[in-house]
């Protein structure tokens, strides 16, 4: 069985979709502003901010209902069934799952729902709306009720990784037959409170703290050709490493039997500051090694969705300096390194009948 | 799946941890099993009299650790007698040990304060917060906080997992500890949930009227909501090659387990149980089992008018054979017993199924009269019932965001 992205979506500081990323990796640079959390500490951050989606809105009447984390996540899934072609309606949803990845998950809507008080022997200020979001699959939810998807659905909320720990599950899930297609990725929503966890300071504060989603929609061979799909690339298959980055990287290609020859992308969940990333380029010559968290930001457990949504903006214009095969990195809980391989279509977007 | 051998390994269970309101360990999960004594009781944590005097099943054997996060203290505890009973040593830290777990809130008991302190006024100086007000609760606010220092506590180096799915989280985390020991990542993996009973919690169960105002009455027409409960309930799974190599006990084997969605609403449950019955149609796909096969089922039964009603549905469809036949398969909710433990609850319903086995004993559902729209089931009123051949079980749960799933817990050698 051969797995397909046949669809993409992002939600990020730079704009929405592949076409934002693509931006912000080439050309303009970081959409981060600066903020002052406390005085006299200024930290770069990146915010989506309001969301002017009217086709969001249309697509579900029920989208004034979202928190902010979930609506993320539902704008990435949202983009990526569009650019797959899959309509509402479309018999095939009945047979696709969710699968997302979060590292805060529903922290923000947390702190909204804890305002409640008791007073006078009454509860006070405690609301249904609110509390109904104060749960990390929110989103999960959430899309599968607007899309009517009625598979495996779940929500790892596993650190940085958890969204190529989606992958990694949603790949077993494809290979068993428990669906035909897996929405996958990761959602996080940043809060303030994320600045005082992350304990930020003029000399330790690394990458930009940044918010959003990235999606993919990965289908069986079968399904993408049964719906006349498209892909964007192949999923070849996914890796979970322990160890230093270098060996990961190593062993992750082994596993998945790829020879670094064939490798042109490699794309770290480290700033190139890192030592690591040089130790990299030596163990897959020849490839182009991005740290694309430079220019995007620290997504946390949003990573690996957004991480594979720059991979594929990256085919165009450039490609993956000429080489069929991309491997894109994050960090796990623990040393552990989470991995997917991606194949590049022979030529431009995929036909059908390459599935 | 006659005559096909199924290549995968097999996975079993070597070992439990469990704290619950019954009791500090696994024995007296079995003898509340047993005796079908609710340990359900007033609210001690805090106030319940602006709430209306609801239930709670609290811990309240557990002693209070200034600055600890109750969830964090329970998973402890939970985390020291899994290792034990399963007879876990030095052998067995190291790389090829994973965690999975699944929670709801855990570690929100100690960010109440962080969020009131923060978030209507400036940042105060980081090393402030992190060493002077609130010295643990930032680091154990993250979701998978509870992971990481059990993974530490055991010294699991392998593969560390944490699920997020509320009511279905430990089940989920079951699932996929299933998955990671048959793709090879862990020989070995400690795997449940955990939740304490919290203020926050109670509250939003409260304001969106979930809640009992009396009993836990699973499957009983009187039902009319639930009763919240805590607990960290851990398995030890291993490969059974690494379980028979080591000479281990082997309490059950988990067979295979799934996972779908109802897609119907955010917190209503689809009252045709769709979502549910294609989790258990997959988990019997995965365990190579089907209706005819089961023996126990132990349900989500969470009390609710909603919940127990999408549930009866769903069997009624599955069994339907068997209800014909009036050979349909016990069901009970242990719920009425130790009071909703969320993220803590398939992994308790499942260490039911397997103390069933291990005790030939039919887990009850207390506080149960008068069956729902009288169906002539065996809902196991009472105490637990003496009952040998409890071969292959079927484990459910179902949560908020209309997530569903289903384990298959089987005897070991009866396949």
């Amino acid at each position: 069985m051969r797995l397909f992205i046949s669809g993409a979506g992002t939600v990020a500081p730079a704009g929405l979709g592949l076409d934002a990323l693509r931006s912000a990796l080439d050309e303009e640079g970081p959409a981060f502003v600066e903020e002052e959390p406390r005085p006299g500490t200024t930290v770069a951050v990146g915010r989506v901010g309001r969301i002017k989606s009217k086709k969001a809105s249309e697509c579900y009447k029920r989208w004034g209902q979202l928190d902010t984390y979930s609506r993320y996540g539902f704008l990435a899934a949202f983009q990526a069934l569009e650019d797959a072609g899959v309509a509402k309606g479309d018999p095939a949803l009945t047979e696709f799952g969710v699968m997302l990845g979060t590292s805060y998950g529903c922290m923000e809507e947390n702190q909204k729902f804890d305002r409640f008080e008791v007073r006078a022997d009454k509860v006070h200020g405690a609301s249904p709306l609110v509390f109904k979001g104060t749960v990390d699959n929110a989103p999960a939810g959430w899309i599968a009720v607007a899309w009517r998807i009625k598979g495996p659905n779940a929500t790892f909320v596993s650190g940085d990784g958890a969204a190529l720990e989606a992958l990694w599950s949603a790949e077993g899930v494809l290979r068993s037959g428990r669906a035909r297609g897996v929405l996958v990725g990761g959602v996080e929503r940043f809060v303030d409170l994320h600045l005082l966890l992350r304990r930020p300071d003029a000399t330790r504060q690394g990458t930009p703290l940044s918010e959003g989603a990235g999606v993919v929609l990965v289908e069986t061979d079968t399904s993408v050709a049964q719906r006349g799909g498209r892909p964007l690339a192949e999923l070849l298959g996914t890796a979970r490493r322990r160890g230093d980055l270098v060996s990961a990287v190593v062993a992750a290609l082994d596993r998945l039997g790829a020879d670094p020859a064939d490798v042109g992308l490699v794309s770290l969940a480290t700033p190139f500051t890192d030592e690591r990333c040089a130790a990299v380029f030596e163990a897959v010559p020849g490839a182009d090694v991005v740290a694309d968290k430079e220019a995007l930001g620290e997504f946390h457990g949003a990573w690996g969705g957004v991480a594979l949504g720059a991979a594929i903006a990256r085919l165009e214009p450039a490609g993956w300096n000429g080489r069929p095969l991309a491997l894109v990195h994050a960090f796990g809980e623990g040393d552990e390194h989470f991995f997917a391989l991606l194949k590049r279509p022979e030529a431009g977007r995929g036909s059908p009948e390459e599935a | 799946m006659a005559g096909v051998q199924d290549p995968r390994p097999r996975v079993v269970v070597t070992g439990i941890g469990a704290v619950s309101a019954a009791g500090p360990d696994r024995a007296s999960v079995l003898r509340a099993l047993k005796e079908g004594a609710s340990a359900l009781g007033p609210i001690e944590l805090f106030d319940g009299g602006p709430y209306g005097g609801q239930l709670a099943g609290e811990a309240r054997h557990l002693p209070r650790v200034a600055g600890e996060d109750r969830a964090l203290q329970l998973l402890r505890i939970a985390g020291d007698e899994v290792i034990a009973d399963a007879g876990w040593g030095d052998a067995q830290r190291g790389p090829e040990t994973a965690v999975v777990l699944g929670t709801c809130q855990g570690g929100i008991e100690n960010a109440k304060p962080i969020h009131r302190d923060y978030l209507h006024r400036p940042c105060p100086d980081a090393d402030v917060a992190e060493a002077a007000e609130h010295p643990r609760a930032f680091a154990e606010y993250r979701p998978g906080a509870g992971t990481t220092l059990l993974a530490e506590q055991i010294g699991a180096t392998g593969p560390r997992s944490t699920v997020g799915m509320v009511c279905v989280s430990s089940s989920v985390a079951l699932i996929h500890a299933i998955d990671l020991l048959r793709r090879g990542e862990a020989t070995r993996v400690v795997a449940g949930g955990f939740e304490s009973f919290t203020q926050f919690v109670f509250t939003g169960f409260h304001c969106i009227g979930a809640m009992a105002t009396g009993p836990l009455r699973p499957f009983d027409e009187r039902r009319d909501g639930t009763v919240l409960g805590e607990g960290a309930v851990l398995l030890a799974l291993e490969t059974a090659a690494s379980a028979e190599a080591r000479g281990a006990t082997i309490l059950a084997e988990l067979a295979g387990g799934g996972f779908a969605a109802d897609a119907f609403h955010m917190t209503a449950p689809d009252p045709k149980g769709g979502g549910l019955e294609r989790a258990i149609r997959q988990a019997f796909v995965d365990a190579g089992v089907g209706p005819g096969d089961i023996d126990y089922v132990s349900a989500h039964g969470t009390g609710t008018v909603f919940n127990d009603g999408m549930e009866s549905v769903a069997f009624e469809r599955l069994f339907s054979e068997r209800a014909e036949a009036g050979r349909m398969p016990p069901i009970s909710g242990v719920k009425a017993i130790f009071g909703h433990t969320l993220g803590a609850a398939g992994a308790l319903d499942a260490v039911a199924c397997v103390l069933a086995i291990e005790n030939d004993l039919l887990p009850p559902t207390a506080a149960h009269a008068e069956p729902l729209r009288d169906l002539p089931w065996d809902f196991v009123p009472g105490a637990g019932r003496s009952t040998p051949g409890l071969d292959v079980l079927l484990s459910t749960n179902s949560a908020f965001g209309g997530n569903n799933s289903a384990l298959v817990v089987r005897r070991w050698g009866s396949a």
